[in-house]
């Protein structure tokens, strides 16, 4: 398994990169060494080298330091005149250093340093005071000669013999005291010269740092020098490649010109070429679709004719058949009068009974008059105003919503309480046996003609019969809405079809609409009618779809089928 | 179809995780697999992402298979791959070793080391594959007990496809087309990133080149981060080159291409990347890289970059000056770049290694 990202081709290239990369690390460090020193600023050379911390606590310490005090020196053991060399607050520091072995506290330092300098303790005072307090006892440091001196300046300080005491003592030290005062004018003078050799010194040293800096300058002005004229040369070869690549550019620019130039006239004639091209094209695309308008309007004049055709066909096969057959029913014969064809009695015996039965499967009148609807806009469209015959008319519901909806309309029915039911609804309803009552109408007398839950109830024979006479009946141009139960839903074609016992066979859509253009109709429409109500599984996948399909779809359908010819409504007009 | 799962802390904009992760998910299921995202939240308003808890209830058969990517602790994650009965493949994008936020983010710190620690419990789980996404990444898998015959490198996808398609914002590049020389940093303000060599290298070259030169440095601010970045900021200020360099913050992608675009060159100064998508992105766009090497960065960027050994800044500044001196390098450097990118890390570059690796491991994606 290849583990191995693979690899640039880098030997392709020609770039040596090791080479490249080496050369790169001798320029930084040229520039480190030299560029770096001399060049950049003295805030950058310092950051670069010391970093940003030392830019901040610039030590100053080159600078003599002047000390007019000797060093304390810290032991265990002192003369007393190791601590009587210093004054001031050194002396009063260095006092507390020496017998409590700490630095003073801010009460303490303050308190001596006033009491000393207002001459109201001697140096002795103040050793003696520290020696003796609890802290210096506890330290117990040795300084020799203090105890004396200690217990004498005690003594001064008894009322009255004190006084003597201290005038005795100091007639006795008189002469020591002039010797001592001398030595201090000496030590002052000493001191003196001292401050004023340190002030030379410093001057004398920042005198040297100016000239050092002067020296500083001067080399780096002389190398701004030195690279300003390098950099002078610089610009003239600059200059010179620049003049070089200008002219360069100037002629790439110029050949360009003319490419930029030829390109947009070849463009130009290209387009122009193209845009010919598309308006023909266009021009051709809109005689196509003129062409496929025309060819579609010839294809359905011809569907007509052809359905034309095969009607005139079917009812000529229909009137041979009965000849030949020697029935006596000529077609003047069939003409009849508005009379019902005569019936046999015993056809009526069970009449009540499946009023009654229509009544329980069907659903309430307002229900069928609902589902009707539906119709309507279909009549409306095909421009059907009157000139209506429903066949198998029942209970009329379907009459009644077309007379409310200013339709004209009759029906006929074989069923005598059906149609003494519609008469007292004042409905123009006959009692009659469809293909007998159809035989008797005038050729292309009706507009429209209905028959919903009729054409179940037929033998095919009597269907083709019963089409075949709607089809002569009917105005070119006019409806043939057929609407029966609908198979495809299996609980309908397998149970609720037989639970009218005047039904023959359940009829397929399929079997339907070849049946309706077998005889010369044109199917316009089916439509899938009254899908069980509330009982719908959720669709999830295609099975889900298919058990909706068959156990819950349209429970009904219908057909809307059309006679060829010229609309009813451009009849009209 | 085989079902996958995908698990991964979070699924964020401009993160190299999330878009290995998203690049896989696209893989997957444009050859006709059901894939599915867990995570603890994503930032992303066109994605949706389970908690990683319905791993187990969505992962039911032996033949499913589960991706875990690996960058830092996350207990649930470790908890929800234990939990199911399928083949598991681990991508491992390493995890940033826990001292980088030592003294910034006790939380990150902790995040860090249980993530460092979790790799030995990823191992004692013997998934079936392991993806490295580099070759360091790999022998760090090896070093905690992955078995060699089982770990392999697949590079992450990522979006520089979306990047080299993206239409930059112009606005931005009129803006800055004045002719200084412009360097570029690209990935979060994350402690692990190297920033201060990164500035300390254009403080020098300011300073010993070009003080016209100005610096961008794209990337998300992370809030945790603060005390870092503040830092960050003072050392700018301590080598007053404030007025040279711009914190972008995150940026969409037309403005990211943007930045490419108007810069000169890439510097990347990072001291640990377990790959470097920023490398990849300069190389598809074809901007030189300047780069110290560090973990995987050198295999990432190879000789398609001027890669230092030593962080000294001099070497960056010189490097900078040498490219914009010498155009011809330059090109070629760039070339070299553009065509490693095709070769390597392009999406379908990857995929076919990806593909390559799980197939002979088994996996029929």
């Amino acid at each position: 398994m290849s583990r191995e990202i693979e690899k640039s081709e880098s030997a392709a290239d020609g770039l040596d990169l090791a080479k490249l990369m080496d050369q790169i690390r001798q320029d930084a460090e040229k520039r480190k060494r030299n560029a770096f020193n001399k060049d950049a600023p003295v805030f950058y050379q310092q950051l670069r080298t010391e970093g940003l911390d030392s830019l901040l606590t610039q030590d100053h310490s080159t600078l003599p330091v002047l000390k007019l005090q000797p060093e304390f020196d810290r032991r265990e053991q002192y003369q007393l005149n190791d601590l009587l060399g210093y004054h001031d607050e050194a002396f009063v520091r260095n006092a507390y250093q020496a017998i409590l072995k700490r630095e003073p506290d801010d009460v303490g330092l303050a308190h001596y340093l006033r009491a000393v300098r207002s001459g109201r303790y001697s140096k002795i005072d103040v050793l003696s005071s520290l020696r003796f307090s609890p802290e210096g006892r506890n330290a117990n440091v040795t300084i020799e000669g203090l105890g004396k001196l200690s217990v004498l300046r005690k003594l001064y300080r008894v009322p009255v013999v004190g006084y003597f005491l201290r005038l005795g003592v100091a007639i006795v030290r008189l002469p020591v005291l002039i010797v001592n005062f001398r030595q201090l004018e000496t030590h002052t003078t000493a001191q003196l010269d001292r401050v004023a050799g340190h002030v030379n010194e410093v001057v004398a040293h920042l005198s040297d740092d100016s000239r050092e800096q002067a020296e500083l300058n001067r080399t780096q002005f002389e190398s701004f020098q030195t690279k300003l004229v390098d950099f002078q040369e610089h610009l003239i070869e600059l200059r010179k490649t620049l003049r070089f690549q200008i002219n360069s550019l100037e002629q790439n620019h110029t050949t360009l010109k003319h490419s930029q130039s030829a390109l947009r006239v070849d463009l130009f004639l290209r387009l122009k070429q193209t845009r010919e091209q598309v308006q023909a094209w266009e021009r051709q695309a809109a005689e196509l679709e003129a062409l496929k308008v025309q060819l579609e309007k010839q294809i359905e004049d011809l569907i007509e004719r052809v359905q034309k055709a095969k009607m005139e066909l079917a009812q000529r096969e229909t009137r041979l058949l009965q000849r030949l057959d020697g029935a006596d029913k000529s077609s003047d014969a069939l003409v009849v009068s508005d009379q019902a064809p005569p019936m046999n009695e015993k056809d009526h015996l069970l009449d009540s009974f499946y009023f009654s039965l229509e009544e329980a499967l069907r659903g309430t009148p307002e229900q069928i008059k609902e589902e009707a609807k539906v119709y309507l806009p279909r009549l409306q469209t095909a421009g059907v105003a009157s000139d209506i015959l429903d066949v198998g008319c029942g209970r009329g519901e379907w009459l009644q919503l077309l007379r409310e909806n200013g339709f004209e309309a009759r029906g006929i029915d074989q069923n005598r309480v059906a149609v003494e039911y519609c008469r007292e609804l004042s409905l123009d309803v006959k009692e009659a046996e469809a293909r007998a009552y159809l035989a008797s109408l005038p050729d292309e007398s009706v507009s429209a003609m209905t028959a919903f839950h009729f054409a179940e109830h037929l033998p095919l024979e009597a269907l083709v019969t019963f089409l075949d006479e709607a089809g002569r009946a009917l105005k070119p141009g006019g409806l043939l809405i057929i609407e029966t139960p609908n198979p495809e839903n299996l609980l309908v074609g397998s149970c609720n079809f037989y639970l009218d016992p005047t039904h023959k066979n359940p009829i397929p859509i399929a079997t339907m609409t070849l049946l309706l253009e077998s005889r010369g109709f044109c199917c316009q429409e089916v439509l899938k009618l009254h899908p069980v109500p509330g009982v719908q599984i959720e669709v999830r996948d295609q099975l889900t779809s298919h058990m909706n399909h068959y156990l819950y779809g349209p429970m009904n359908y219908a057909v809307v089928a059309r006679k060829p010819g010229s609309d009813l409504s451009n009849n009209k007009q | 179809m085989t079902r996958i799962a995908i698990l991964t802390p979070t699924l964020t904009s401009a993160d190299a995780v999330s878009n290995d992760v998203l690049g896989m998910r696209r893989l997957l299921v444009g050859r006709g697999h059901e894939v599915c995202i867990f995570a603890d939240s994503t930032n992303l308003p066109d994605e949706q992402v389970q908690p990683p808890v319905a791993t187990a209830s969505y992962l039911r058969a032996a033949e499913d298979v589960l991706i875990y990517h690996h960058s830092i602790g996350w207990d649930s994650g470790i908890k929800s791959m234990r939990a199911v009965p399928c083949r598991r493949i681990i991508k491992y994008h390493n995890v940033t070793p826990p001292e980088f936020f030592e003294g910034i983010s006790e939380q990150h710190k902790t995040l860090c080391q249980s993530g460092r620690s979790q790799v030995k419990q990823i191992v004692g789980c013997h998934p079936d594959l392991y993806l490295a996404a580099s070759a360091f990444n790999e022998s760090d898998l090896i070093r905690s007990g992955s078995e060699r015959y089982k770990t392999f490198v697949v590079p992450p996808f990522n979006q520089a496809d979306q990047l080299r398609a993206a239409t930059a914002n112009f606005e931005l590049l009129d803006g800055h087309d004045d002719g200084n020389v412009t360097l570029l940093t690209v990935g979060g303000v994350r402690p692990n990133k190297g920033h201060a060599a990164l500035i300390e290298a254009f403080a020098t070259y300011c300073y010993d080149f070009d003080r016209q030169a100005r610096m961008f440095i794209v990337g998300a601010e992370d809030n945790a981060f603060g005390l870092y970045a503040a830092r960050l900021r003072q050392l700018i200020e301590g080598w007053s080159i404030e007025s040279r360099i711009v914190f972008t913050g995150e940026v969409s992608t037309d403005t990211l291409k943007s930045y490419y675009l108007i810069a000169d060159a890439l510097l990347m100064t990072s001291e640990h990347e377990g790959f470097c998508v920023p490398l990849v992105e300069a190389m598809a766009l074809k901007i030189p890289i300047i780069a110290y090497a560090s973990t995987a960065i050198r295999e990432t960027a190879e000789d398609a970059a001027l890669i230092w050994e030593e962080r000294d800044p001099f070497l960056m500044a010189q490097s900078i000056d040498f490219l914009q001196a010498n155009e011809e390098a330059r090109m070629e450097l760039v070339d070299r770049g553009s065509r490693r990118y095709e070769q390597n890390f392009s999406n379908s570059a990857i995929e076919k290694q990806f593909l390559n690796v799980t197939a002979q491991a088994g996996f029929r994606f």
